[in-house]
């Protein structure tokens, strides 16, 4: 767990999610610092399950945040709560880097099994942050039919879109949009506490 | 869910795919907009499954030196030196002196600040560029296996007479109907190499084998584990005499002298390549 930078200077603790969007946009590093101690551990998992764990998934998930520090100004709290803001635009920027990746590049990437398990922080704080949150959504997802499971996870923590499902596991497109939808009505009402949380 | 619910929900998957650049809201009615931000909310929701992973501590710092960079310039009130007021005749001298220390006084403070800001731009650049070249030495090191697994593999796609042999799921309900698999081979120099997608990860012990098919026996080609998200990249310089198909499985025992884990992959159809 990284060390708290004690130069850093504080941002009261009962700050809202929007409120540090807000103080972002008035330039101010210390929340941007709060966000990224909040969201980075699942916005690096989520990025680095559509490109893989190599060292591009660090430099997005920092694209990331320069994202949100240069365009705080367009967040819009109505729309969206941040938590959705931020895994929006890192999957856009995750894929991105994705699709920029030529064939050898690819193949590089492919066969470069780096592991680092001593980053990957099971017991860390941002574990223990959302742990509550990650079991009811797994639970959920257990609860799915197997066929209707394997779409959620290709969809969104591979980031495929809905033609290249069906085109890398052969299932007809129809029927991985009708699986999708269903699943996602079952994951609707299942994690209903979890969304009123953000709404 | 209704069929506009329906509606809604695949707008929010389109939107998603788009990177949620438009604003799909604009044209909604008011309780289709609630519908909407709950799906929008659902698909964001579910990558919190997933466990989280800690940066390396690096990639906070370089964030954290680059937003000076980034800095949006805000208002600040400008600086404004006193006007003098209007003195006697016997007192203007002496103002005329403290005002002009006053000005190099301001003068020298605006240096100071502007030698110190750059000092502190100089170490935030060495910082930085420590932090670069210290993920660029690590990464030097993991790509040393991936330069020899490429240059393997050009040896071999590159040599004449090279064939190659797709691999593809087993059966009409396959265990893993997702998994990929190519095999390319020199006939003549027995080498060959495998590249493989889509593996489900292992279980703990298990691991994935490749076996060469003469005849009705099986000879062993070797094994390997699968981690998530990772195509694998497998070969050697030996292959048996009159092979004539390739079977990948997935055993329980690593040391397994023959298949008798589910079958995942096979192929037995070859294309010479020019």
């Amino acid at each position: 767990m990284p060390t708290p930078r004690t130069d850093e200077p504080l941002v009261p603790a009962n700050r809202s999610d929007a409120d540090l969007v807000a103080l972002v946009e008035q330039q101010d590093q210390a929340a941007l610092a709060h966000l990224y101690e909040k969201f980075s551990g699942v916005l690096l998992a989520l990025i680095s399950g559509i490109l893989g764990r190599s060292g591009d998934a660090e430099e997005v998930l920092q694209e990331v945040f320069m994202q949100a520090w240069r365009q705080a100004d367009r967040y819009d709290a109505s729309r969206s709560s941040v938590s959705n803001w931020l895994s929006l635009i890192a999957r856009s920027r995750a894929i991105d880097r994705l699709r920029s990746r030529n064939v050898m590049q690819r193949t590089a990437t492919a066969a470069y099994a780096e592991k680092r398990d001593d980053n990957a922080s099971p017991e860390g704080s941002r574990n223990v942050l959302y742990s509550e949150r990650r079991t009811r959504i797994r639970a959920s997802l257990a609860e799915l039919p197997k066929e209707q499971a394997e779409v959620i996870e290709l969809a969104f923590f591979k980031g495929m879109t809905q033609s290249e499902i069906a085109d890398s596991t052969g299932i007809p497109l129809g029927t991985v949009k009708t699986r999708t939808l269903l699943a996602m009505k079952k994951l609707r009402v299942a994690l209903q506490s979890e969304l009123r949380d953000l709404l | 869910m209704s069929d506009r619910e329906d509606a809604i929900l695949e707008r929010v998957l389109r939107q998603v795919e788009n990177g949620g650049l438009e604003d799909p809201t604009l044209d909604l009615e008011v309780e289709d907009r609630a519908t909407w931000r709950e799906l929008s909310e659902l698909v964001t929701l579910l990558p919190y499954a997933l466990d989280p992973i800690e940066p390396d501590p690096a990639v906070k710092a370089s964030l954290m030196s680059r937003l000076d960079e980034n800095r949006v310039s805000v208002d600040e009130p400008s600086a404004t030196l006193p006007f003098p007021a209007p003195a006697p005749n016997s007192m203007r001298s002496l103002q005329f002196l403290a005002a002009a220390l006053g000005v190099l006084a301001l003068g020298l403070a605006l240096l100071s600040g502007w030698m110190f800001r750059g000092s502190q731009l100089r170490e935030d650049t060495i910082s930085r560029l420590n932090a670069a070249l210290i993920a660029s030495s690590r990464q030097q090191v993991e790509l040393g296996p991936t330069y020899e697994q490429l240059g393997a593999m050009r040896s071999v796609v590159t040599s004449s007479g090279m064939s190659i042999c797709p691999l593809r799921p087993w059966g009409d309900s396959p265990a893993q109907p997702i998994a990929r698999g190519v095999m390319y081979f020199d006939g003549a120099k027995q080498r060959w190499l495998l590249t493989a997608r889509g593996l489900e990860p292992c279980d703990k012990g298990s691991k994935y084998a490749l076996w060469f098919m003469v005849g009705e026996k099986a000879v062993r080609g070797g094994s390997f584990e699968v981690e998530p998200n990772l195509a694998v990249t497998l070969g050697a310089d030996q292959m048996p005499e009159g092979t004539t198909a390739v079977l990948l499985t997935l055993e329980a025992d690593a040391d397994a002298p023959e298949p008798t884990g589910p079958r995942i992959l096979f192929g037995d159809e070859t294309e010479e390549m020019l």
